[in-house]
């Protein structure tokens, strides 16, 4: 039934388990993840372009880690996964990919580290169900 | 001693608080540090005493003051001198028009609509001419364009940009004495040695814990402001040039620089920024909101008339050149500077000083804002992403095993 399956992850809790439920369901289709982490833009201020460098290396380290942290995870489950890194506001980015790469299901960790993340996630989730076709999990 | 220590607890907590917001609203920390300077003013004035921030106290005055020499020379130093000598022509048309344009342009404005006296608008024609290069620099790379070559000529009008900008209030409100010679003279003669002794002093005695490197720079920046200030003229001129002559070779070592930056942010530029935004009048700005609203749009016009001819002279299509106009209308730390500058040597009034604040912050957001939705060149982002590799890694699914349980919401 799935044949491309999107799982977000942050670090938290919730975007683990979200990410867990993913590759149990891809085990299950033979279809392949991807694990796609949403990032803020660049400082949109900077007073000097080593700030902006500095920013850009540490997000790149923070990818890094989450890249391991879901290849370790896969690699539990015997299933490799792709790993991307997007940008801008969390729906569209998600939205704007899932489209572009014809994602069936898109598995998003519903619950945040604290009420402030938990409602953004809430909000994600519903910014995304009202826009997409595809069968959104929130875990 | 006890009042200076809790008057520097005040300052660093008010400093914390604006990290903590920049970090929560997503803004910069500089603008966090404006804000809160002027609501602290208003809410302590209010409660308190208006004198119990204390922004022109000696030892504030002074960190506060280094912080803007630091951010200046940071600024200089992070010039790329090889793009600048590969399109030194196209650089100094456009960076040229992008200063001139709105100096001449703004002062106008000052001076015919807003009637504000001859130096006033002078100085507001220079606070609004800036140009924010990291700013521009953060766009770029955020889109890739960074690495073209349309960008890289961007960046190097930037700097050119910025150098009018710092030169026009270095020598512009500088009475024309023999000090004024002798500054000048002198600052010739060691940037033309700077390049050559700085890295051989630093290779002889620098790499080592007690950070020679950071106090030679000190030992300049301090001493060339002195020269600066004697002069009458402003301490951030010499502290932007030593950047720009260092750039090859401190610039380069960016070990020093992030240790010259933590320095900078961690303690320096807050008590700049906050007492920037301490000076700043709300009841002035809530009174006469257009005359913020007139500077600022008359920056981006005045950008818009002018550099937008030099970027397609320069062989820009409208969207590209649009896009230049838009990044170049931006400009946060030397515009603060000059209407900070204006405002403690009695050339603007606070009012006036109020007014140019906001909208050197205001010139900080808005301009990216219209330039990413309206004028963003895709097709210089698709040939970049042709042009660049992947990196993904493959799929590849092992031995699934039988079906999981499954539940949807």
């Amino acid at each position: 039934m799935y044949k491309k399956i999107l799982a977000t992850y942050n670090g938290s809790k919730g975007s683990k388990n979200a990410l867990v439920r993913a590759l149990t369901i891809a085990r299950e289709y033979s279809a392949p993840v991807t694990m796609v982490w949403v990032r803020d833009r660049l400082p949109s201020n900077p007073l000097t372009i080593g700030e902006v460098d500095e920013d850009r290396n540490d997000l790149k380290e923070y990818f890094g880690k989450f890249k391991k942290d879901a290849q370790n995870l896969a690699n539990q489950y015997g299933i490799k996964i792709q790993c991307t890194c997007l940008k801008g506001s969390v729906a569209s980015a998600i939205i704007k990919y899932a489209e572009d790469n014809e994602i069936d299901l898109i598995v998003i960790g519903k619950r945040g580290d604290n009420w402030i993340t938990n409602k953004l996630r809430r909000n994600t989730i519903k910014n995304i169900e009202k826009t997409i076709n595809y069968d959104v999990l929130d875990v | 001693m006890t009042e200076t220590w809790f008057l520097a607890t005040l300052w660093i907590g008010l400093a914390l608080i604006a990290t903590l917001l920049s970090i929560w609203m997503r803004i910069a920390t500089a603008l966090s540090e404006i804000v809160v300077g002027t609501v602290a003013q208003l809410i302590i004035g209010a409660l308190f005493s208006s004198a119990m921030l204390n922004p022109d106290t000696n030892w504030i005055k002074f960190l506060s003051g280094t912080g803007a020499i630091m951010l200046t020379f940071l600024a200089g130093a992070e010039l790329d001198p090889e793009v600048l000598k590969k399109d030194w022509k196209k650089a100094g048309i456009i960076g040229m028009a992008g200063f001139i344009a709105p100096f001449l342009g703004c002062t106008a404005i000052a001076f015919y609509l807003l009637h504000w006296t001859g130096h006033s608008s002078w100085l507001a024609g220079v606070a609004l001419s800036t140009t924010s290069v990291a700013v521009v620099y953060a766009v770029m790379l955020e889109f890739g364009l960074n690495k073209t070559q349309y960008g890289k000529l961007i960046l190097a009008a930037c700097f050119v940009n910025d150098l009018a900008t710092v030169i026009a209030l270095g020598l512009i409100f500088a009475p024309f004495t023999y000090k004024t010679a002798i500054f000048v003279v002198t600052s010739i003669v060691l940037f033309s040695v700077l390049p050559w002794i700085t890295p051989r002093f630093f290779k002889k005695f620098g790499n080592r814990p007690s950070e020679l490197e950071a106090k030679y720079l000190l030992l300049l920046l301090f001493g060339f402001g002195a020269l600066a200030t004697w002069a009458q003229s402003e301490a951030v001129l010499p502290a932007y040039m030593i950047g720009m002559v260092l750039a090859g070779t401190v610039g380069k070592d960016h070990a020093l620089v992030r240790r010259l930056r933590t320095l900078t942010f961690g303690l320096l530029t807050p008590f700049y920024f906050i007492r920037a935004g301490s000076f700043v009048s709300i009841s002035a700005i809530i009174r006469a909101p257009l005359v913020v609203l007139a500077l600022l749009f008359g920056k981006m016009a005045t950008k818009s008339i002018f550099v937008y001819p030099a970027a397609k002279i320069s062989g820009n299509s409208h969207k590209e050149g649009m896009y230049t106009t838009m990044l170049m209308s931006t400009g946060l730390t030397f515009g603060s500077i000059s209407a900070l500058f204006g405002f403690t040597h009695g050339i603007i009034t606070k009012d006036q000083y109020s007014f140019l604040i906001v909208a050197v912050v205001l010139s900080a957001v808005v301009p990216t804002l219209i330039a990413n939705a309206f004028y963003l060149p895709k097709h210089l982002l698709a040939h970049q992403a042709a042009t660049e590799p992947e990196e993904k890694s493959q799929i590849v699914i092992v031995n699934p095993p039988a079906p999981a349980e499954r539940s949807m919401s």
